[in-house]
C-alpha cells in the first residue's frame, strides 16, 4: 500500500505529467505532418521580363469587421474607397484559436495551426512551412518589415529591414504604433524604391482593448490614425506605381475584439475580420468586383488563408502544396481561365496527397471556359477547402487515451486520501461532470455553479431548521444573500446579457414594473474615489489580520487613479516583496497574496473581493462539507467575470504596475487575477483547516480534466470542438494545477 | 378552514418567502418583476392556499411545516397529501430550471414558463405518489390485521 504522503505526491505528479503531455502532444500536431515541399522551378525568366510587383502588407491588431463597417466607424477614407470600388472589402473569418500568432500563420502559409498555438503563442519559434515571404525572399525580393515582433521571431533571416515593438506589454498604445508609423518616411520616399514587399503590423488597437476595454474612447481615434496612415500608403502606391506594374495594398486584422475588449473565443465579434485589398498599376481597370451596391454591407465571406494564396498568386509563385486557401486573385485580373485552371489543379493535387473522399469535377480537359464549369468549380473549391479545414483541426488520439488513463490514477489515488467516514452526497459532485457534455452548458458553466451554490445554501438550511439555531440560520441566510450579491456582480459582462437581444426570446410578461439601472460596475467605475474609500472601510472593518495589508493597495489604487506611474511602480514592486514575510507571518502563502491581489483588481470589484472573503469565514463558521465547498468555491471562480472561453482572461490585471513585459510578473498576476475568487474564498476559510476539503476539490478537478478529455474525443468532429470543447480543456489544466498547488502551501 | 385574517397573513408570508427564494436562486431582481410575482403566486397557489383550507388552527399548520423538515411525526392522509403537493411543486419549479442555460432559444425556455410548468407537473405528480403511498399504507394495514 502507498502511504498518505506518497499518494499525494504521486497524484500531483501523475497530473503535471499528464499535462505536459496533452501540451506537447498538440503542439507537436502543427509540427510533423509538414511533408517535404518539392521545390518545383520558379518562373524566374518569367519574373525578371515583367517588372516585380509590389505589395504592402498591413496588418492591424483586432481589427474587427464593424470597426470598418459601422456607420459610426471614422475610417472615412477606407470606406470611401470601398464605396467608390477602388478598393475590394472581404469578410474573413478568423478560426479558432482567436489570438494573434495562429491567426498570422494562417496568412502566411495558408495553413491553420492548430489549438495547440494558443498555448505556444507566447513563446514562438522559427515557422518551418512553407510561407510567402521565406518563398519571396528567395528569389531575391526585398522584404521590410515593422512592427509586432512576433513576426521576426517566426522568420529570423526574412527581413532586410525590420524594426519589432514588443506584443505583450498592453498599456503603451500610442508608442507602439508611431514606432511603426516612423519609418514610412523613409519607405514611402519616391526616390527610395527599396522594398518588393512592406509588411507593417499596428498593435495600439488591440493594446487599447486589453487595457482599457472594447468601449474606450481612445478606439475611434486608433482607427482614424489607421485610416490615415493607409491613405498615406495609397498616395505612395498610387503615384510611384507605373502602367505597366503591379502595386498591391492588402490591409486586414489578424483576430477581432469583444465588446469587452478582449479576443481568444469564438462570437462574431472576434472571428469576423476586414481584408480590404487595393490594386494599382496595370489593369488597374479590369476588376470583377460584382455588382453589389452594398459593397460595405455584405462583403464577399472568406477564410483567412485566401489571402495568402493570393499573395503568391500576386507574386506569380507556385501555391505550396499544404496551402489549402482559395486564391482571391479572380477579383483583380481578367484572366479568369488561368485561375480556374491554377487552383483546379492546386487541389486536385492536394485531394489526391491526402486522399479525401471527394470525386473531383473533370478530368484532365477541363474546359475553364464554360460558364457552368467555373461555377461548378467555384462550389467544388469550397467543399474541398471545408474538408480540408475539418481534417486540419485533427486531436491526437493516442495521447489522449495516455492523459486519461494517467488522470484516472492520480483520481483513485487522491481520492484514497479522502476521510473514511464518507457520506454519500460526497459523490454526488462527480455528476456535474456530466454537463460537459453539452456544450451550452459548458459556455453557460457559471450559471450551473451559482444555481447549485444557492441550492446547496438551501438544502443546508432545511437540515438546519429542526435545530432552529437563530445565529446559524442567520448565517446561513447571509451566506446565501452574499451568494447571490456575488453572482450578479459581473452578470452583464455574460455572453447572454451582450448578445442582441432580438435573438432572445421575447419577454412573456410586461416590464412596466421593471427598472434598469445601470450595472453595478459602470457606476462602480464612476466615481473611483468614494468606492476606494469606501471599499477600503468595508475591508478594514471585515479584515482581521494587519490592517497594512489593506492600506498599501488602497494607496496603489489612488496612485494609479492621479496617474503617478512611477511612484505606484515603486510601491507595487514593494508589495510584490512583501508577499514573502507576510506569507511567513500569518502562516499562509493565500494571505500573503491578498495584498497584490487588491492592489491589481479594478477598482469595481475589490468590493467582490470583500463579498467573497466573507462568504469563505461564514463557510468555515458553519463548518459545511465537502459538497459545499466544492460548489462554493467553482461559484467564487466564476463571480470575477471567468468563463470557459479564453477571452474573459483579463490582461489589463496582469499588466498592472508593469513599464515594461516582465513574462513571469505578468504570468504570476494573470494567474493570481484568474483565481482571484477561490484564493479570497479559501482565505476566509482559512486553507490550513480545510486540507481534507481540498482534496475533494483536487479529485474533482481531475475527474472533471478527464472528462473533459473524452468529450475532446468524442466530438472531435464537433462544430463547437475549437471553440467551446478546447478551451475548457485549457481551463481544466489550469485548474486541477491551480488547485493541486494550493494543497502544496 | 383557518379564520380570515389568519389565512390572509399566512398567504402573504408564504408568497414573500416564495418571491425571496426565488430571487436567492438567481430570479433577477431589478427586472422581471412581475414574472417573478407570477410565479410566486403560482407556487403559494399550489402549495399554500390549500393549506389555509386543510389546517384549523395556525399551530397545527405551523407543526405540520416543521415535521415536514424533519421528516418526523405523522400527518393525516389529507396533510400528507398536501406536503408532497407542495415540495414536488418547489422540486418541479427548482428543476426546471435546468432548461435555461441551453441554446436553444425557444419561447418557452424564457423566465419564467419553465419553472411555472414545473410547478405546476410536480404538484400533480406529488399528489399521485401521495395518493398511492395512502393507498399502499392502507393495503399492507388490512393485510396485516387479515393475518391476525
Amino acid at each position: 500500500m502507498i502511504s498518505k504522503k506518497g499518494k499525494f505526491w504521486i497524484s500531483r505528479v501523475l497530473v503535471v505529467c499528464a499535462c505536459a503531455l496533452l501540451v506537447y502532444s498538440f503542439v507537436a500536431l502543427d509540427i510533423t505532418p509538414t511533408p517535404p515541399t518539392e521545390e518545383f522551378g520558379f518562373k524566374d525568366g518569367n519574373q525578371e521580363s515583367s517588372s516585380s510587383p509590389r505589395l504592402v502588407f498591413m496588418v492591424i491588431d483586432a481589427f474587427r469587421l464593424s470597426f470598418l463597417t459601422s456607420s459610426k466607424s471614422p475610417m472615412s477614407f477606407t470606406k470611401s474607397e470601398i464605396t467608390k470600388k477602388s478598393a475590394k472589402l472581404f469578410d474573413a473569418y478568423a478560426r479558432m484559436p482567436t489570438v494573434t500568432l495562429p491567426r498570422i500563420t494562417a496568412y502566411l502559409t495558408g495553413t491553420l495551426p492548430s489549438f495547440g498555438t494558443v498555448l505556444t503563442n507566447l513563446a514562438t519559434a522559427e515557422m518551418k512551412t512553407a510561407n510567402w515571404i521565406s518563398r519571396i525572399q528567395k528569389i531575391g525580393k526585398k522584404v521590410h518589415f515593422f512592427g509586432d515582433d512576433t513576426w521576426i521571431r517566426l522568420l529570423p533571416r526574412s527581413f532586410e529591414k525590420f524594426e519589432g515593438v514588443t506584443s505583450f506589454f498592453v498599456s503603451d498604445y500610442t508608442d507602439v504604433d508611431n514606432n511603426v508609423t516612423r519609418h514610412l518616411d523613409t519607405e514611402l520616399s519616391n526616390t527610395n524604391h527599396s522594398w518588393d514587399a512592406l509588411i507593417l503590423h499596428y498593435l495600439g488597437l488591440d493594446h487599447i482593448g486589453h487595457s482599457l476595454g472594447g468601449s474606450s474612447s481612445k478606439i475611434p481615434e486608433k482607427l482614424k490614425e489607421m485610416d490615415d496612415v493607409i491613405g498615406r500608403i495609397h498616395k505612395y502606391l498610387k503615384s510611384s506605381t507605373s502602367v505597366d506594374q503591379e502595386s498591391y495594398l492588402i490591409v486586414c486584422g489578424d483576430h477581432g475584439m469583444t465588446a469587452a475588449g478582449s479576443h481568444g473565443g469564438a462570437s462574431p465579434d472576434e472571428t469576423r475580420v476586414p481584408v480590404v485589398i487595393w490594386k494599382f498599376g496595370r489593369e488597374e481597370g479590369n476588376k470583377n468586383y460584382g455588382n453589389q451596391d452594398d459593397s460595405l454591407k455584405q462583403p464577399p465571406r472568406i477564410e483567412q488563408i485566401d489571402v495568402s494564396s493570393t499573395i503568391f498568386d500576386v507574386f506569380n509563385m507556385p501555391i505550396p502544396i499544404e496551402s489549402y486557401g482559395i486564391s482571391l486573385i479572380n477579383y483583380f485580373s481578367d484572366d479568369e481561365e488561368e485561375y480556374f485552371e491554377k487552383q483546379h489543379n492546386q487541389f486536385r493535387r492536394i485531394v489526391q496527397a491526402k486522399h479525401l473522399a471527394i470525386s473531383d469535377i473533370c478530368d484532365e480537359n477541363c474546359d475553364y471556359s464554360d460558364k457552368f464549369i467555373k461555377s461548378a468549380l467555384k462550389k467544388w473549391f469550397l467543399t474541398v477547402q471545408s474538408e480540408l479545414i475539418g481534417s486540419a483541426s485533427e486531436v491526437p488520439n493516442k495521447s489522449l487515451g495516455v492523459c486519461v488513463f494517467l488522470l484516472l490514477v492520480a483520481l483513485t489515488l487522491s481520492m484514497g486520501l479522502w476521510n473514511l467516514h464518507l457520506s454519500k452526497s460526497d459523490f454526488f459532485i462527480f455528476l456535474i461532470n456530466i454537463t460537459y457534455f453539452a456544450s451550452s452548458l459548458i459556455e453557460e458553466e457559471h450559471e450551473i455553479w451559482y444555481y447549485l451554490g444557492s441550492t446547496v445554501v438551501a438544502i443546508r438550511a432545511l437540515r438546519n431548521f429542526k435545530i432552529w439555531n437563530k445565529t446559524e440560520v442567520k448565517s446561513i441566510f447571509f451566506l446565501a444573500f452574499l451568494h447571490r450579491i456575488a453572482c450578479s456582480y459581473t452578470q452583464s459582462t455574460r455572453r447572454r446579457w451582450i448578445m442582441d437581444s432580438s435573438l432572445l426570446p421575447p419577454s412573456i410578461f410586461s416590464d412596466t414594473l421593471d427598472f434598469q439601472p445601470n450595472n453595478l460596475n459602470t457606476i462602480l467605475n464612476e466615481y473611483p474615489i468614494i468606492v476606494i474609500l469606501t471599499c477600503s472601510l468595508f475591508w478594514m472593518y471585515g479584515y482581521k489580520q494587519s490592517k497594512f495589508h489593506i492600506i498599501l493597495p488602497m494607496v496603489s489604487h489612488f496612485l494609479r487613479l492621479f496617474e503617478l506611474t512611477q511612484f505606484n511602480e515603486v510601491l507595487m514592486h514593494f508589495i510584490r516583496l512583501s508577499i514573502l514575510p507576510i506569507s511567513y507571518s500569518t502562516g499562509s502563502v493565500l494571505a500573503g497574496c491578498l495584498p497584490l491581489l487588491l492592489a491589481i483588481v479594478p477598482v469595481s470589484q475589490i468590493l467582490l473581493l470583500l463579498v467573497i472573503y466573507n462568504m469563505g469565514k461564514l463557510f468555515s463558521k458553519l463548518n459545511l462539507g465537502s459538497v459545499e465547498f466544492v460548489t462554493l468555491c467553482m461559484s467564487s471562480f466564476f463571480y470575477t467575470g471567468n468563463s470557459n472561453s479564453l477571452s474573459t482572461l483579463s490582461l489589463t490585471s496582469a499588466y498592472v504596475g508593469l513599464s515594461s513585459y516582465q513574462p513571469i510578473l505578468v504570468g504570476l498576476q494573470l494567474m493570481l487575477y484568474t483565481f482571484s475568487g477561490p484564493i479570497l474564498f479559501l482565505c476566509g476559510c482559512n486553507a490550513s483547516s480545510c486540507t481534507s476539503l481540498l482534496n475533494h476539490l483536487f479529485s474533482y478537478r481531475i475527474s472533471s480534466m478527464c472528462t473533459s478529455l473524452i468529450c475532446l474525443y468524442i466530438f472531435q468532429n464537433h462544430l463547437f470542438i475549437w471553440s467551446v470543447y478546447s478551451p475548457k480543456v485549457v481551463y481544466d489544466m489550469a485548474h486541477v494545477i491551480f488547485f493541486g498547488l494550493i494543497g502544496l502551501l | 378552514m383557518l379564520s380570515l385574517p389568519v389565512a390572509a397573513r399566512f398567504v402573504t408570508l408564504s408568497w414573500a418567502v416564495f418571491y425571496i427564494l426565488a430571487v436567492l436562486f438567481g430570479a433577477p431582481f431589478f427586472s422581471d418583476i412581475i414574472a417573478t410575482a407570477v410565479l410566486a403566486t403560482a407556487l403559494t397557489a399550489v402549495s399554500a392556499l390549500p393549506a389555509v383550507f386543510l389546517f384549523d388552527s395556525e399551530e397545527r399548520a405551523v407543526e405540520v411545516i416543521l415535521q415536514l423538515f424533519s421528516c418526523e411525526g405523522n400527518p393525516t392522509p389529507k396533510e400528507s397529501v398536501l406536503l408532497f403537493n407542495s415540495v414536488f411543486a418547489f422540486l418541479g419549479a427548482w428543476a426546471a430550471a435546468a432548461v435555461h442555460p441551453l441554446d436553444w432559444d425557444r419561447w418557452w425556455q424564457r423566465y419564467p414558463l419553465p419553472s411555472l410548468v414545473g410547478c405546476f407537473i410536480g404538484a400533480v405528480i406529488g399528489i399521485f405518489i401521495a395518493i398511492t403511498r395512502i393507498f399502499v399504507i392502507k393495503r399492507t394495514a388490512y393485510n396485516k390485521t387479515k393475518k391476525r
